[in-house]
């Protein structure tokens, strides 16, 4: 941990706190910069995950430094402590306000959408049913799916498009969907759940991480404990041969897959 | 193993979908993976025990996926990563009270050693000709082949108030890095390049308020011209 480390462990928390946040000021606010780019909001953030750091005698930072034996590089575990507060930051400070100004730009439709889904955290299919009740006129499920896929596009776009990424509970690339009614969705996702629960975990693990997540090969292999990236690639690879032989001897037809 | 590319895109639409709609999961917030559980997944320091006990929760759990998902992009931020490793080799370089002498006593030897270095007169160029705002820095020397690599130098950025220039050896590892204010930078003496072995070299400008811009990463070997 260096000098830092030994001061605050020695008692003296104020030299201890400014070597702190001389050393890592550039992470911190690199960490806040992937989420914020208005220099006021990084400005608002940085102090708040400044005080946040302090408080209590650096009682965040002394966890990490009180654990017998280290999960994680130090700067990861700072990205992550730095990371939640900023999520936090919007999400309690004015997450729902800054939400609604965003929407007020779209459609009805997607307005309503996008309050569901990013500022009620509603699943989509909640959204949709909800939607539907208040409605003045028939949605069809296909037609909500368009609209849920443009609202996610409006939302991820821009400046703010990394933080309504993590502000939404689905982070899902909504594309290419073209279900007719959500009845034949729901059968075909039954059956595609029943696949993936064949799976050994680890080999589920990876192929969520890579289609619904778009992690990288290497970044699987390094969270799985994999030997490289490329022993990552063939498990995703084999797992979705395994998926769709099991999917399809369960009746997915070949249209389907 | 052959693949079927198409397979495996309807697949994986196919996977989406269903995740687009799969019911919350069946279990509460509470039980899933606490926040030091996704950084230790995040930093690849699980043991195969852990593994094996916490990978069936993740497998299935599209909240924790997503959380852990979102931590790894925020790791994988260009300015994050380039600050997380300024601050791992801050560690090694010398304590703080040493390191005024070293930079003299290099300043010194370059002096005496390599006079021939320091040209007189008055069409001496200090500086390479400005780019227009928001341009890279773009390397100029050593570049490709040449016969002697001591000093490196690349041109200036507008509103650039200082650059960071680092040297790699062929597999990546770190040789050098340094601060420098002009567009040049002599290599300490210490630093013995071998013939005929490639390094790059790149130079990142600081152009405003923790902003950064690169150069793209450039290779060169020192050809011995020597019989």
């Amino acid at each position: 941990m260096g000098e830092w480390g030994d001061e605050l462990r020695s008692g003296s928390t104020e030299t201890a706190w400014d070597d702190f946040i001389t050393r890592y000021r550039p992470l911190v606010f690199a960490t806040i910069q992937h989420y914020a780019r208005d220099y006021d909001d990084v400005m608002d953030v940085f102090a708040r995950v400044c005080q946040a750091l302090r408080e209590d005698d650096m009682r965040r930072v002394r966890s990490y430094l009180d654990q017998p034996q280290h999960t994680a590089r130090f700067t990861t575990w700072l990205v992550a402590v730095v990371r939640n507060l900023t999520i936090d930051w919007f999400r309690s400070r004015d997450g729902r306000r800054r939400i609604s100004t965003i929407a007020e730009g779209m459609p009805p439709l997607r307005k309503q959408i996008f309050t569901a889904v990013f500022a009620e955290q509603r699943s989509h299919i909640e959204a949709y049913e909800l939607i539907c009740a208040q409605a003045s006129r028939p949605l069809a499920f296909r037609e909500f799916l368009i609209e849920l896929r443009e609202t996610y596009r409006a939302a991820s776009a821009g400046r703010r498009g990394a933080i309504l990424r993590d502000l939404s509970p689905h982070d899902l690339a909504v594309e290419e969907l073209d279900s007719a009614d959500p009845a034949e969705t729901e059968e075909r996702s039954r059956r595609v759940e029943q696949a993936l629960q064949t799976l050994p975990s680890q080999d589920r693990a990876a192929v969520e991480l890579y289609v619904l997540e778009d992690l990288s090969a290497s970044d699987i292999a390094r969270v799985l404990g994999l030997r490289n990236a490329k022993a990552a690639y063939n498990r995703v690879y084999r797992a979705l041969d395994l998926l769709r032989k099991h999917m399809t001897t369960s009746g997915l037809t070949r249209g389907d897959l | 193993m052959t693949r079927n590319d198409h397979g495996d895109k309807v697949t994986m639409h196919a996977l989406r979908e269903a995740a687009l709609i799969r019911p919350a999961p069946d279990h509460r917030q509470s039980e899933c993976l606490k926040g030091e559980l996704l950084v230790a997944f995040a930093d690849g320091q699980m043991s195969d025990s852990e593994l094996l006990v916490f990978t069936p929760h993740l497998s299935s759990c599209r909240r924790c996926q997503h959380e852990l998902a979102s931590l790894i992009r925020a790791l994988n931020d260009p300015e994050v990563v380039r600050a997380a490793k300024r601050d791992e080799r801050a560690r090694f370089r010398l304590p703080r009270i040493l390191f005024p002498l070293a930079v003299a006593a290099a300043a010194i030897v370059v002096i005496v050693v390599r006079p021939e270095r320091q040209p007189p007169g008055p069409d001496r160029q200090h500086r390479a000709p400005v780019l227009s705002p928001g341009a890279a820095p773009v390397v100029l020397s050593p570049v490709g082949a040449v016969s002697e690599a001591h000093d490196l130098r690349w041109t200036a950025v507008q509103g650039a108030d200082s650059y960071v220039v680092t040297l790699f050896d062929a597999d990546g590892r770190v040789l050098a890095e340094a601060d420098a204010h002009e567009t040049s930078m002599t290599l300490p003496d210490s630093l013995n390049l071998a013939p005929a072995q490639r390094y790059l070299w790149q130079v990142q400008a600081r152009i405003g308020f923790n902003r950064w811009i690169s150069s793209g990463l450039v290779e060169f070997r020192v050809i011995s011209t020597q019989p």
